[in-house]
């Protein structure tokens, strides 16, 4: 019995066998999906960004996800905003609150690190930091591409000096209380520009009526103090604005722009007089700069000017500036290949820079209706770190448009359920 | 499985009775006419075994009336098989002439039908005996490494598994004892075998496709380690041994021993092998600025297991059990995240990674013979095997693979029938893989195989024709295949790569059931043309189904420094930056080998020679093909498991599998993807002895393997062309011999592989025996890379971190009695 068991057997398993020999099949069930909750929401490391809008009539300022085109976090801060200005890594806004002493400091939640051979990129929820300043009037920021110099201006009134605390992004993490200062014995509309651990910043003399400065020096760190350590010959009558870039820095007076030039730790200084085309009280009053850009750009009232600091000329850039516009924005694009300049007319002008020149580019009309435009607001212009892009805050329509500033076309419209006063771009510059 | 109950009603079965009555003497003797004394006279299909005396004669049991086959072994002498009808008076005055061999003629165990390194159609080579004992390593691939057409896929000492004719892995079949080492070792090269040498009685090596004996795991080669942990002897002996090696403080102790009592025979053995980090005479890490003459770091091992055994010996056979039990503790060398492979700086430790293995093995192992009905011969093996290796780093268990499996194989050999020897075997095999943790790179998966396989021989005056075919069911069932979001950056961006984009990650989950029916055939020649000289020539087609590693992985596996993708996946058409990978909906096709081999041999007199010729085309070869892209390897950030990330580097990287990061940091990993191919090895083994004076032996041995893909290019890590001399001298006491070994450079590479330098190696050895009451002694003295080379290895996963080690200084001794 069992012997016949032992030859059906095999014969029964391979007749089993031989069926289908040679045969590969694969059958597939899919199984619902195993979800992982994502530990940072949201997330959207390069992305479009962040914006931070602050609101004209409360100490309310709101972060927007720019992907999403959505709000995601909305603090309220000590008092209304005159201000806001972004950390030199574009991680934090500055919330500048001039009239109340203060600098409040928040995080728009995307940054990267330099891991080595790549950067790494985060993105968190936006925070209030704790992190804050206190002095007198703080009214210019001025960043390079680590550090960030903030005048405060002091107070006539109560006779408090002006003064300027410089600060990294790291600062402003670590809360850190003891930054570097300089302490002015008088005060002053001033600016500083920060160049490694010095500062070029602007000198009054007490004695004058004038809040203006009138005279630049190269302040140096000794212990966590800045003291005088060189003063430029030529002067600068009514100081106003300013600006670096790589090898230099320019500061706009009444007769010209005052070029500081740095070779290594020497800095010598020149004048640029005005060019022909600035006639009457009009003087230029903003200097901005680029570090990828060679030349600065100088506002006069609605003239502009590429300055070349290099060969110390000034020439008029003919920007076709709309019948009565006036000029309330402005800035070089991420990598300097473009100046927008954003007018009291509604339009945005894009002028092409090649380097040498400024050309043209054409303009985008964003925004329509401005005869309502409240007091004391304008169209407020900030540049993405992105080249092709750029926002722009509309008081009257309560509304941020998106420009695309290759095609010049507005991409899209966050509306808003307040009146923008300021706004700064926030995130990871591509 | 109903499988395993009727398996079980066989071996029922089998059990039957019958009568021995008549004897067999006469005498053996060499081609001189002088009598051989001491060789072993056995009775094919009994455990009838003799030892012939000093004039050469013996006496033997055998059945009446039946035509019996007697087989003759004499150490130096090539086998011999012969036929004679006994009476029912009996038979006295056979003689049989042995001719004498410088080939090692041991028969491999493994097969049903008598097979050595002279009879086979195909290649066979055995180790066993005194030079089992001089090559033994810690890893079974550095044991064999010596064997012509077999190299060592180097894993610093820890891991190393053998390559046969270029082709590992799952290709090449570890098995013990015949039952499948059930370990994870085909899975990784990281992943140590679960077998020792120390303890073995012979390993053999079957080069090229012995999937009719194996099954679709033997495409390309098997290896057997045989010991006697289920003993068939009713002697008794014991043999034992100590070493310590200079290079990594090596210390060896084995012992084996096996006697009887009444009819029950017992077997023991036990062993324990510790080495440290081995010393070299360069440096780690290619490249590395870290001072020469250190240590590889995580090359340490301690190892150490036993097993028992009994058998109950019947007239005409013998059932036994046997109970093994193996632990091991090795380093995992290479395994680094930033650049830390090497032995750190003084004062600073190495970060410690080792894998922490246990088996324990179940085997049953019986053969019973019968003079009456059809059957002449039952064998039956059956194993369970219980194994389990964690990779421990920092303290913590990284990753734990599991593997649990069952093992059953009957052979039936029917009587000789019109002159055909042969039978029928049925294989059943089933295991349980597991893999679980950070490092998991293939989900849990069930393998079973059923199998019927067929062997037929017949002679036909001087040639023998030997035929068998298989055929096999594979299923694979994996309930949990993972598809996790895999993105690939165009990198438009250069230097930066971010996390998943936004929101939950969602990992798609599949329930894959595959089954395959790979078949295989077989047909091999030998032709004795000439007493001393045979020419034998065998194809064979042969089946794979895909290892479950190749279909189902996904995720990055250490071992080999990539990230690997099975072909269950396919790269996404779609280029979405979140999904580099999708569901691969397309068949999965069987690889299928068709081989040819030829082998010439003269194998009597002064010189002999052993040529081999193979050629194998293998379709749908599933290897790692590599997709330029890289992904997290999701270790260093403490990121969830799943959270991977994948993009193109705007660099090359040079080397296979292995990628260097500035990046301390942050770990990636090259993404390699299982894709079939077709490709074709093809390559020689030639081995020649020539005993110029009686003492005074010369070895020559010559290896060399070509793999191509049929559309062009190269597999990566193939064995370059290698030479190896030997000079041997045999005296009473002392023997001693001188081997070197030549590699070649690999210049046939992978396109991302780099060409490493060829090199020599010199090995030496001296032994001196004596005896001390009953027990033959040997003290002996090993040196292995005498010249200090600094050698890299090209097969290695490894070669770019760890050379080959320095020169080394052993002193050992063994005894046996």
């Amino acid at each position: 019995m069992y012997s016949l068991k032992m030859k059906l057997l095999p014969l029964a398993i391979a007749s089993a066998l031989l069926v289908g020999c040679g045969d590969a099949t694969t059958n597939i069930v899919e199984k619902e999906p195993i979800v992982i909750k994502d530990p940072h929401p949201p997330v959207a490391p390069i992305g479009k960004g962040r914006l931070l809008v602050s609101d004209k009539s409360s100490a309310v300022v709101s972060v927007y996800d720019l992907d999403r085109s959505e709000l995601i976090e909305q603090f309220q801060l000590i008092n209304t905003p005159d201000a806001v200005y972004p950390s030199p890594g574009q991680r934090y806004a500055l919330v500048v609150q001039r009239a109340t002493d203060r600098v409040q400091v928040v995080d728009g939640g995307q940054w990267q690190e330099d891991h080595g051979d790549h950067l790494h990129p985060y993105a968190e929820k936006p925070k209030l930091m704790s992190f804050q300043l206190n002095g007198s009037r703080p009214t210019h920021v001025q960043s390079n591409t680590s550090t960030t110099a903030v005048f405060m201006d002091g107070d006539a009134a109560s006779k408090t000096p002006a003064a300027v605390v410089t600060l990294t992004e790291a600062n402003i993490g670590a809360d850190k209380k003891d930054l570097p200062l300089l302490q002015y014995d008088t005060h002053m509309h001033g600016a500083a520009q920060p160049r490694g651990t010095q500062l070029i910043s602007t000198i009054r003399d007490a004695a004058s009526s004038d809040i203006l400065p009138d005279k630049v020096g190269v302040y140096s760190q000794t212990a966590g103090k800045f003291s005088l350590s060189q003063t430029f010959t030529p002067t600068c009558p009514r100081l106003h604005g300013s600006a670096q870039n790589k090898g230099f820095v320019g500061f706009g007076c009444t007769d010209g722009v005052l070029v500081i030039a740095q070779s290594g730790s020497t800095y010598s200084a020149s004048k640029i007089a005005n060019s022909a085309d600035i006639t009457g009280t009009s003087r230029i009053g903003t200097v901005e700069g680029h570090d990828d850009a060679a030349h600065f750009v100088g506002l006069a009232g609605a003239l502009v000017f590429a300055i070349d600091p290099q060969n110390k000329t000034m020439s008029k850039i003919d920007w076709q500036a709309p019948t009565g516009a006036g000029i309330v924005g402005y800035g070089f694009t991420a990598k300097a290949k473009h100046f927008v300049l954003l007018d009291n007319q509604g339009y945005l002008t894009v002028l092409n820079y090649s380097g040498s020149a400024f050309t043209l580019a054409g303009k985008v009309q964003v925004a329509t209706g401005l005869s309502a435009m409240p007091a004391g607001s304008s169209l407020q212009l900030t540049l993405a770190g992105s080249e092709y892009r750029a926002y722009v805050s509309n008081p009257v329509n309560k509304a941020v448009v998106a420009v695309d500033l290759a095609k010049l076309q507005v991409t899209s419209t966050l509306q808003l359920n307040y009146t923008p006063h300021k706004l700064t771009w926030l995130g990871i510059a591509q | 499985m109903h499988y395993r109950n009727k398996i079980a009603m066989l071996v029922a079965a089998a059990f039957s009775q019958q009568l021995w009555a008549q004897s067999v003497s006469g005498v053996v003797l060499d081609s001189k006419g002088q009598p051989i004394a001491g060789a072993e006279v056995s009775l094919a299909g009994s455990q009838a075994r003799v030892k012939t005396d000093a004039a050469g004669t013996f006496l033997l049991a055998a059945p009446a009336g039946q035509l019996a086959e007697l087989h003759v072994e004499a150490a130096e002498f090539a086998h011999r098989n012969q036929h004679v009808q006994v009476p029912a008076a009996g038979l006295t005055n056979v003689e049989l002439r042995l001719l004498p061999t410088l080939l090692e003629v041991i028969d491999v165990k493994a097969s049903p039908l008598h097979a050595s390194a002279t009879e086979s159609a195909l290649p066979i080579s055995v180790l066993s005996g005194e030079q089992l004992k001089m090559q033994q390593a810690s890893t079974l691939g550095d044991t064999l490494k010596n064997q012509v057409g077999v190299h060592s896929n180097f894993y610093g000492s820890v891991a190393s598994s053998p390559i046969i004719r270029g082709l590992d892995g799952p290709r090449v079949l570890i098995t013990q004892n015949g039952l499948d080492a059930g370990d994870a070792s085909r899975v990784g090269p990281d992943h140590s075998v679960a077998s020792e040498a120390g303890t073995a009685e012979q390993i053999e090596v079957l080069r090229g496709p012995a999937t009719l004996f194996y099954g679709s795991g033997a495409i390309g080669g098997v290896v057997n380690v045989v010991d006697e942990r289920v003993p068939t002897r009713r002697d008794t002996r014991a043999n034992w041994q100590l070493e310590r090696q200079s290079v990594n403080n090596e210390k060896l102790a084995a012992a084996a021993g096996q006697t009887s009592v009444g009819d029950v025979a017992l077997y023991a053995d036990a062993f324990w092998r510790e080495q440290d980090n081995y010393k070299i005479p360069g440096v780690a890490e290619i490249g590395s600025d870290e001072p020469k003459g250190g240590r590889v770091a995580n090359t340490d091992a301690t190892a150490r297991g036993g097993s028992f055994g009994a058998s109950y010996l019947l007239d005409n056979g013998f059932v036994g059990i046997s109970m093994g039990k193996l632990d091991r503790q090795y380093g995992i060398p290479g395994h680094s995240h930033g650049g830390h492979a090497h032995e750190a700086e003084a004062g600073e430790a190495a970060e410690r990674v080792f894998a922490d293995l246990e088996q324990d093995r179940v085997q049953l192992n019986s053969q019973l013979n019968f003079t009456g009905g059809l059957l002449s011969q039952l064998n039956v093996k059956a194993g369970y095997t219980d194994y389990q290796h964690a990779e421990i780093e920092a303290g913590a268990v990284g990753t734990t693979f599991k593997n649990r499996s069952e093992e059953t194989r009957l052979e039936l050999l029917h009587r000789e029938w019109l002159d055909w020897r042969g039978g029928l075997s049925l294989h059943y095999k089933h295991s349980d893989f597991a893999a679980v943790g950070a490092e998991a790179f293939t989900p849990p998966s069930t393998q079973e195989m059923l199998a019927l396989g067929w062997m037929e021989e017949r002679h036909f005056g001087p040639l023998l024709w030997q035929v068998g075919a298989r055929t096999e069911r594979v299923t694979i069932k994996a309930d949990q295949v993972l598809l996790p979001q895999l993105g690939a950056h165009e990198d438009d961006v250069s230097k930066v790569h971010g996390h998943a984009e936004g929101g939950d990650s969602v990992i798609r989950t599949f329930a894959v059931d595959h089954t395959f029916k790979p078949y295989s055939l077989s047909s091999g020649l030998v032709w004795e043309y000439q007493d001393g000289y045979n020419t034998a020539l065998s194809f064979s087609h042969s089946g794979r189904a895909p290892a479950a590693s190749e279909l189902l992985s996904f995720g990055p596996h250490i071992g080999t420094n990539a990230y690997e993708i099975g072909a269950l996946f396919r790269l996404n058409p779609a280029q979405d930056a979140q999904q580099a990978f999708v569901l691969n909906t397309a068949p999965i096709e069987m690889e299928v080998s068709n081989n040819l081999d030829l082998t010439w041999r003269k194998f009597s007199g002064d010189v002999a020679l052993v040529l081999n010729a193979f050629y194998n085309q293998i379709d749908n070869y599933y290897y790692q093909q590599d997709t330029g892209l890289f992904a997290e390897s999701g270790h260093d950030h403490g990121h969830e498991e799943h959270d991977h990330e994948a993009h193109d580097h705007a660099h090359d990287h040079d080397h296979d599998h292995d990628h260097d990061h500035g990046d301390e940091h942050f770990s990636e990993l090259p993404v390699y993807w299982f894709n079939p191919a077709d490709v074709t090895l093809h390559g020689f083994e030639a081995q020649l002895i020539w005993q110029f004076a009686s003492e005074w032996r010369f070895t020559q041995q010559a290896d060399f393997v070509r793999a191509r893909l049929d559309a062009g290019g190269d597999l990566p890590r193939t064995p370059p062309l290698r030479l190896q001399s030997a000079l041997s001298w045999q005296g009473e006491a002392l023997s001693a011999e001188l081997r070197f070994s030549h590699y070649s450079q690999q210049k046939h590479t992978e396109n991302f592989e780099g060409s490493l330098p060829g090199y020599n190696l010199l090995d030496a050895n001296v032994s001196y025996y004596f005896d001390l009451g009953d027990q033959q002694l040997a003290v002996y003295l090993k040196g292995q890379n005498l010249t200090d080379e600094d050698a890299r290895v090209h097969t290695s996963f490894l070669k770019d971190k760890a050379p080959l080690p320095g020169r080394s200084l052993g002193l050992g001794i063994r005894g046996e009695f």
